[in-house]
């Protein structure tokens, strides 16, 4: 059971590092910080009109 | 207009205060500064205002229409092409001639406009009286009057937007008979592109005359746009020719000469000539003798700070992943499970987790020097400095942002007007220690080198940084961008106190994002260490470990049995109780002296106080026990040398298994190459991991250290490094010198990439700073060791 929950808990951090990184390289990842040039597309959305 | 969504754009000079207004209308907490080119991209956001919904668009500071920048690019691109419903020119009031030239551009454009007076509490305060009904009547826009950071205003600019009283207005400056009759000749065959472009006439006709580099692509790509452009160029030159002066330069010396009138009439200004407190504290901060001393004053005291006083809260974070490791080694039931949780998880998170209080220090710092303007002089006063590497001043507010993320400041080299000066900048940026790479230094610091002298050695790296920026950008300058340097033009804006909102805002989103990265890919990364340093679980060692403990055990037993128990007459010595007895409190004795001891140097007079206070307790404890004293000593000796032996074999064993594991035998391969360096394979593997994140580096030895630890008691990474002998100071520099100038991390690479629009400088960056930092970290270490500096 133990090698089992290893074995997930390893293949989950390989796939998320290795997503990430793919992402990052491709510059899709915005860095999270208001400093203009990060987040691009900030849309704050709160306190919008109902449709 | 009533059911769809109104676009509102944000437009102003740098520095006017649209961010402000714009995170005070839709409740953004866009990042603000007091210094011109801090927004560098349009941001946009949305706002219900009476039952309309909004769409609100920052745009970045421009002086002009006339685009020069890539970031004013974007401005005038959106005002000019994607007619926006409302363009909101914000004005900094105090600067209110200046800031009117854009003003005067955007009505020629004929779009609904508002013109909203801001900081008109600082004109008020310099004793300059606006006459806005005036001013809107003249220009013939709404005016209103704000105060962005006290969020006043923002509801009147909202109604006038949104009720369609914006309208266009008009200034009708008259260009003087020679400009007009050129206006009057381009009109007529303008027709067509003004149907399809939607610009008024005279504003594209004032363009070609202007030479504006965009609107003469766009007319050449209408039907009959070639013969009107080569017109217009004929045009130029005829007024060239006449008038002795470019039309540009005349246009726009027109439409200052147009402001200037209308100023008089709507100004009342008192006091202008005195002397601002901004003015006094310049002549002290900006002075040619003493500004750079300052500066430089003003960054050791930062550095200092951030590692002083974040000292203490490290502390109490450092004890609570200690408790918390050590709660779940105790809690948890022995396996790989156990172990991936305290070594890796909590080994590698924690150990990064644990500076976030230094970061937050260096971000306050941060936010201090962005929003109070020293930002800006700090610019003006490396100036000197930078035009002599072929750079202007301009181009070091973007390294100054990299103290904080690579990311934005390479961003911000979007401010320079030159394409050369800003690949210059982006590729020196990195060079700057960002905000990440703070805990390795932090760590290795507070393990190798005195309190005394650590904010010095900190301030020492951030100082190489910013030389070896200056010297790679004057060596490229000269190498593959080479030409003439151009002036340096920026206002200084008057210096603010900070909103304690701004700077709460810039640490917390800081600290969310720590600890995000942390909780994410830092945590990934750890796992996966984890796993690298833990299999294969199976080792061919050296030795048989098990073997050799064993042998000394039954060497002691032996030993123990001829030298005390058989003089004794004790059959069983371990369950002797009295023998026991006296032995439990030589070693409580031995025990207490070798952990005050421990950081005590040899000859201190500390030192000699405890040895004395042991010698007394030692001698109490013979004159009670004078028959079992002898023999229990000589015990408690045997044995510690046993409990010795036991933690070397265990020591060697796991190093052994570390040194076979995956990461090992990885770490081994790139060995070779960073031995020159100082680096053992440990480091080798961090410093690869840390590609992905630079603080990635402290989590790796963090999770490799706990795998390593022989024992089960979590310690402090800094105190396992100290205790590792591939470790010593000069090893500690040179890492930290390595961390400092090897490549960027992957999302600043991407980011040049982005912003070069080129996989080859990003790559370029990546290659030339790693090999920069073997070289350099070369010099440190096999210099540090001829100087005797090997420990």
């Amino acid at each position: 059971m133990e090698k089992i929950i290893l074995g997930l808990i390893g293949v989950a951090a390989i796939y998320f590092v290795v997503r990430n990184l793919w992402k990052e390289a491709k510059g899709e990842v915005k860095c999270a910080c208001s400093h203009s040039g990060c987040s691009n597309s900030d849309e704050n959305k709160k306190g919008c009109c109902d449709k | 207009m009533d059911n769809k969504r109104i676009t509102i754009a944000l437009a102003g000079n740098p520095n006017s205060g649209k961010t402000t207004i714009f995170n005070n209308l839709t409740g953004s907490r866009q990042h603000v500064g007091n210094y011109p080119g801090v927004t560098v991209e349009k941001k946009e956001g949305f706002r219900c205002f009476k039952d309309q919904e909004l769409l609100i668009v920052d745009l970045p500071g421009t002086y002009s229409l006339t685009a020069y920048s890539p970031e004013e690019v974007v401005a005038r691109n959106f005002v000019v092409q994607d007619n926006p419903d409302v363009v909101v020119d914000i004005i900094d009031a105090s600067n209110l001639e200046r800031n009117l030239y854009l003003a005067t551009q955007l009505l020629e454009l004929e779009i609904p406009m508002v013109l909203a007076l801001n900081m008109a509490d600082v004109a008020e305060s310099w004793g300059i009286k606006i006459n806005d009904e005036l001013l809107a009547q003249k220009l013939g826009v709404s005016v209103v009057r704000t105060v962005g950071s006290r969020n006043q205003g923002m509801e009147e600019l909202l109604e006038i937007a949104v009720t369609k009283k914006a309208r266009s207005g008009s200034c009708n400056i008259n260009y003087g008979v020679d400009i007009e009759g050129a206006l009057e000749k381009l009109e007529p065959l303008l027709a067509v592109a003004h149907q399809e472009l939607k610009f008024p006439k005279r504003w594209l006709a004032l363009k070609l005359l202007e030479n504006d580099k965009d609107i003469i692509e766009h007319v050449k790509k209408i039907s009959g746009g070639e013969a009107t452009v080569r017109t217009a160029a004929e045009a130029r030159a005829a007024l060239q020719k006449k008038l002795g002066e470019d039309p540009e330069m005349l246009i726009a010396d027109l439409r200052y000469r147009f402001i200037g009138v209308l100023c008089r009439e709507i100004v009342i200004a008192k006091n202008t000539d005195a002397v601002t407190i901004s003015d006094k504290i310049d002549k002290v901060l900006t002075n040619r003798a003493l500004g750079l001393p300052l500066f430089l004053g003003m960054m050791w005291l930062v550095f200092n700070l951030v590692f002083t006083l974040g000292a203490f809260p490290q502390g109490w974070l450092e004890k609570g992943v200690e408790l918390l490791g050590s709660w779940f080694g105790q809690n948890l039931a022995e396996g790989d499970l156990k172990s991936l949780i305290v070594d890796g998880v909590i080994g590698g998170v924690g150990g990064v987790i644990v500076f976030l209080p230094n970061i937050l220090l260096l971000f306050f710092a941060i936010a201090l020097l962005e929003g109070t303007g020293y930002m800006a002089r700090a610019a003006f006063i490396m100036d000197r400095v930078m035009h002599k590497v072929g750079l202007h001043g301009k181009s070091f507010i973007p390294l100054l942002l990299g103290f904080g993320c690579s990311v934005p400041a390479i961003m911000g080299a979007r401010t320079l007007e030159n394409p050369r000066d800003r690949l210059v900048t982006i590729l020196v940026t990195p060079l700057m220690s960002c905000s990440a790479r703070l805990p390795v230094y932090t760590v290795l610091i507070s393990a190798f080198f005195g309190e005394h002298i650590a904010g010095n050695v900190l301030f020492s790296i951030y100082l190489l940084g910013i030389v070896l920026a200056i010297v790679m950008a004057r060596i490229f300058r000269s190498v593959f961008f080479t030409g003439s340097t151009e002036p340096f033009v920026m206002e200084l804006p008057p210096y603010r106190i900070p909103t304690l909102r701004s700077i709460v805002t810039h640490m917390w989103e800081r600290s969310v994002l720590y600890v995000q990265k942390a909780g994410t890919i830092i945590l990934a990364i750890s796992i996966i260490v984890w796993f690298l340093t833990n299999y294969p679980s199976e080792v061919q060692y050296s030795k048989d470990y098990e073997g050799l403990v064993a042998q000394s055990k039954t060497a002691f037993t032996v030993q123990v049995d001829e030298e005390i128990a058989q003089p004794l007459k004790i059959t069983n010595i371990e369950e002797h109780l009295a023998f026991q007895a006296v032995v439990t409190k030589i070693s409580k004795v031995e025990e207490d002296f070798k952990a005050k001891s421990e950081n005590l140097q040899e000859g201190s007079p500390e030192l000699d106080a405890l040895k004395s206070e042991k010698e007394i307790s030692l001698r109490k404890i013979q004159t009670v026990e004078s028959a079992l004293y002898g023999p229990a000593s000589r015990y408690t000796e045997l044995k510690g040398k046993l409990d010795d032996n036991k933690d070397k074999l265990d020591k060697e064993q796991t190093g052994e298994k570390l040194a076979q594991s995956y990461a090992g035998r990885a770490g081994k391969v790139i060995e070779p190459i960073i031995a020159p360096v100082g680096f053992d394979w440990k480091m080798g593997v961090g410093l690869f991991a840390a590609f992905a994140a630079k603080e990635v580096l402290v989590s790796t030895l963090g999770t490799i250290y706990s795998v390593g630890a022989a024992d089960e008691n979590s310690i402090p990474l800094k105190e396992a490094l100290a205790l590792d002998p591939a470790f010593n100071p000069l090893v500690a520099y040179s890492l930290m010198v390595f961390v400092l100038i090897y490549s960027p991390c992957l999302p600043t690479i991407a980011v040049i990439k982005r912003e070069t629009n080129s996989w080859k400088w990003a790559i370029f960056s990546s290659v030339y700073s790693t090999m920069l930092a073997w070289v350099i970290a070369f010099i440190v270490y096999q210099g540090g060791k001829l100087m005797g500096f090997g420990g």
